[in-house]
């Protein structure tokens, strides 16, 4: 009978440690760790003035010996010098890209574009989170080096092409409201 | 010898009168002209966030749209509230009623007047959406739905402000119920509006109907057929308040109110 | 303008009233109005402020609705609201003019309402203005018009129909003394020259003892009196005599007037010397009439006393209007 009770404390103890080692092997068997990842930008330094839109790309490769978990490759905006609210919205349509397992030893590529709308200093940046909560928890995030941006404004007293229409419209109403105002006058 | 005639045609006379009185003198132009200031800055500023990408095409002409329709239904409604309770005030309504012009001339030829700021501001409007368009898909939607959708309403608010006129003994009165009206009515046009509540006040109130109508047909490209049942508010509530403007015209009195 | 307007006229009346009532809630404004105009007759409505005058003139006018009673305009029923008021001008106490237009639109605008086409609306427009004195100044705005040119533009808007009947509501309120004696000559032209019946409501008396055939004294919505001139001054006996004699016979005076027979007593009628004031027993004029003072004027000749003036008082439409109202005329 003790010898039974010592077995069953034996395989008790043994039995989670198996456990975790069956996920972790699930895990280290299935896929990489997102510390694995690796995510670079095709461009480090942009000058441009508002309205001006440009592309670049990321690409994230597996460096790990498994496949990765599906991805989330988010674009970051954030202002160095505080000089203006950046609302990513204005700044870029695709705010994030879902991405497929990558295969070990592979990379998978995502194209953004950026569409500046106030000038400043501003640094452009992607951060990989991986679908899953918790492994999204479980450690620190992965993200690319910064593409800083310089951006100068674009003085145009004619956007559009519509200073003729908005000085014109009024401009004439304002002689006919003249015209009127003087015929009366004279009447 | 007495004279036994009366105009055939009353309510032209009145509408020509007040017509003149509006466009030739510098009342008109000079809303007119206010307007289209208002306008050249709300294009500048539309056409300068367009350049920075920040709205596109579609979004800009609504913007003028949207802007267009409600300052053409504030002009009418103002200027028909004005109508008999600004008449009371100034004492020309007793020679007006002492005419043999039936009372119901009086309102409509009243109405026509405030009718005519629609097709001024619609006409000066047309310039700036021209200038916004790239592309004349935009421009002939524009052109077509805002002009029908801003005449249901402002024969709407119109006729609803005649009612108010001829009820009230003040213009003061008038004007204040008449504008409290328009701003209740035009502000769930800036609500999200979500839900079967939503839904509801969406399509029952005929500023928020009329005012997404245009939305969908120049922003989201879609077709009349698509959004029709938004054009019902805006239809039942022009009928039904000329129908009173003038039915309840016919009891005007000198004093505010419906009398006998 | 001579004399007490235009003699009544003959056949139909223009304006056959019969118990017109109306009422704002438990305030009786008009109470049972009957009364018969005719054709170039000038009627004077007389009242006190709340006498009813204006609601009287409402209801004739069609702007009000009565609430009893009834009248006939020219043979058409008061219910045919829209032919009353083609036979009908109204001058409104309170009347606004457009002051941005000027008088000769103004008046073209509401011949038009009355059916006149564009060009024949504005020749009677011409003519109307020139008519009240306005055609020099036909062209130029209503707000440069002072008071007086205002209400004779109103006057003008009144005829452009030709009506059968005018009425007028204060035409000269506001008006300076020579306003007022123009305005009241043009109305007596107007009667006289167009046979128009006017029905001239005024707080001023001695406009309607100047221009009024007739005359109507209301009284909280009350007919308080009505007929002629004479007729309404009849109502109500002399109550005194005011004489003037040389001042060095003044005590001499006082003594025999104090002594005529009818006289109740005789007393200085003012610091003045030879200014007297006779008050007559009650009931002596109303009893003597027109000889009534004869004993008075007797009692001073008999004893050689110059008499300068004398004046009946209480024998004014005024004094009449007070007896019959109880306010103070203006």
């Amino acid at each position: 009978m003790r010898r039974l009770v010592w077995i069953v404390l034996a395989v008790a103890a043994v039995l989670p440690l198996g456990a975790n080692a069956q996920v972790s092997a699930q895990e280290g068997s299935e896929t990489t760790a997102v510390g694995d990842l690796r995510v670079s930008v095709s461009l480090s330094e942009v000058a441009a003035l508002t309205g001006e839109r440009f592309t670049f790309t990321s690409e994230i490769s597996n460096k790990g010996s498994d496949p990765s978990p599906a991805l989330i490759a988010n674009l970051n905006i954030v202002s160095l010098d505080q000089s203006a609210y950046i609302d990513p919205e204005d700044w870029s349509p695709q705010r994030f890209a879902n991405v497929a397992p990558i295969e070990a030893g592979s990379s998978a590529e995502q194209t953004w574009t950026v569409n500046p709308v106030l000038k400043g200093s501003v640094a452009v940046y992607v951060v990989i989170v991986p679908e899953s909560p918790d492994l999204a928890k479980a450690e620190a995030l992965v993200s690319s080096s910064a593409i800083h941006l310089q951006i100068g404004e674009q003085r145009t007293l004619n956007p559009g092409g519509v200073l003729p229409v908005v000085l014109a419209v009024p401009g004439l109403l304002g002689l006919i409201l003249l015209g009127l105002v003087m015929a009366r006058r004279r009447g | 010898m007495t004279s036994m005639t009366r105009p055939k045609r009353a309510w032209l006379v009145i509408a020509g009168q007040e017509l003149r009185e509006l466009w030739l003198s510098a009342r008109g132009p000079v809303l007119v002209l206010l307007f289209s200031l208002l306008l050249s800055v709300i294009t500048y500023l539309a056409a300068a966030d367009k350049e920075l990408n920040i709205l596109d095409q579609r979004q800009t002409v609504n913007l003028v749209l949207q802007v267009t329709l409600a300052i053409g239904v504030a002009l009418a409604l103002l200027l028909s509230a004005d109508a008999i309770s600004g008449e009371r005030e100034r004492e020309t309504l007793e020679s007006l009623l002492l005419t043999p012009i039936p009372r119901r001339d009086i309102a409509i030829g009243k109405l026509v007047a405030a009718f005519s700021v629609w097709p001024v501001i619609i006409l000066v409007a047309i310039p700036y959406i021209w200038i916004l368009r790239e592309g004349g898909e935009i421009f002939t939607d524009a052109v077509l739905v805002a002009p029908l959708i801003g005449a249901l309403l402002v024969v709407a608010f119109a006729s609803l402000g005649l009612v108010v006129s001829t009820a009230s003994s003040s213009n003061r009165a008038s004007l204040a119920v008449s504008f409290f009206a328009f701003v209740a009515l035009m502000v769930p046009t800036q609500l999200p509006l979500k839900g079967w509540t939503g839904d509801a006040l969406r399509y029952t109130n005929p500023v928020t109907a009329g005012s997404r109508f245009i939305e969908k047909v120049v922003v989201d490209n879609h077709s009349w057929g698509d959004e029709v049942s938004l054009l019902i508010a805006p239809v039942l509530a022009a009928v039904i308040t000329l129908t009173a403007a003038v039915v309840l015209a016919t009891r005007l009195r000198i004093y505010g109110g419906f009398g006998r | 303008m001579t004399g007490n307007g235009t003699e009544r006229g003959q056949g139909e009346a223009a304006l056959q009233v019969r118990g017109l009532s109306k009422s704002y809630g438990s305030l009786k404004a008009v109470r049972d109005l009957s009364f018969e105009a005719f054709r170039g007759e000038i009627i004077g409505f007389l009242g006190p402020n709340g006498a009813g005058k204006t609601t009287a003139i409402r209801m004739l006018s069609t702007i009000l609705p009565p609430d009893a009673g009834s009248f006939t305009l020219g043979g058409v029923a008061h219910t045919d609201a829209i032919a009353i008021r083609q036979r009908i001008g109204v001058l409104p106490e309170s009347a606004g003019y457009p002051f941005q237009q000027t008088g000769d639109e103004f008046i073209s605008y509401h011949g038009r309402l009355f059916g006149h086409s564009p060009a024949r609306a504005r020749e009677i427009g011409a003519s109307l203005l020139q008519e009240v004195g306005l055609g020099e100044r036909a062209s130029s705005r209503i707000s440069s018009y002072s008071r007086g040119m205002r209400q004779r533009l109103g006057v003008a808007r009144t005829l452009v129909n030709e009506p059968e009947v005018l009425f007028l509501d204060e035409p000269t309120l506001g008006l300076d003394p020579a306003g007022q004696r123009q305005m009241l000559r043009l109305i007596s032209d107007i009667a006289r020259q167009r046979q128009t019946t006017v029905i001239l409501s005024t707080h001023f008396l001695d406009e309607v003892e100047q221009i009024c055939s007739r005359v109507l004294i209301l009284k909280q919505g009350e007919v308080a009196a009505e007929g002629s001139i004479a007729d309404i001054k009849r109502q109500t006996a002399p109550r005194a005599a005011r004489f003037s004699v040389p001042p060095e016979m003044h005590d001499e005076a006082l003594a025999h007037l104090a002594k005529a027979a009818g006289i109740a007593h005789a007393a200085p009628a003012n610091s003045e010397p030879g200014s007297i004031i006779a008050t007559f027993e009650n009931g002596w004029m109303t009893e003597n009439s027109r000889l009534g003072m004869n004993s008075a004027i007797r009692a001073l000749t008999d004893a050689e006393v110059p008499i300068l003036s004398f004046e009946l008082e209480g024998s004014r439409l005024s004094d009449a209007f007070l007896s019959l109202t109880e306010e103070e005329p203006q």
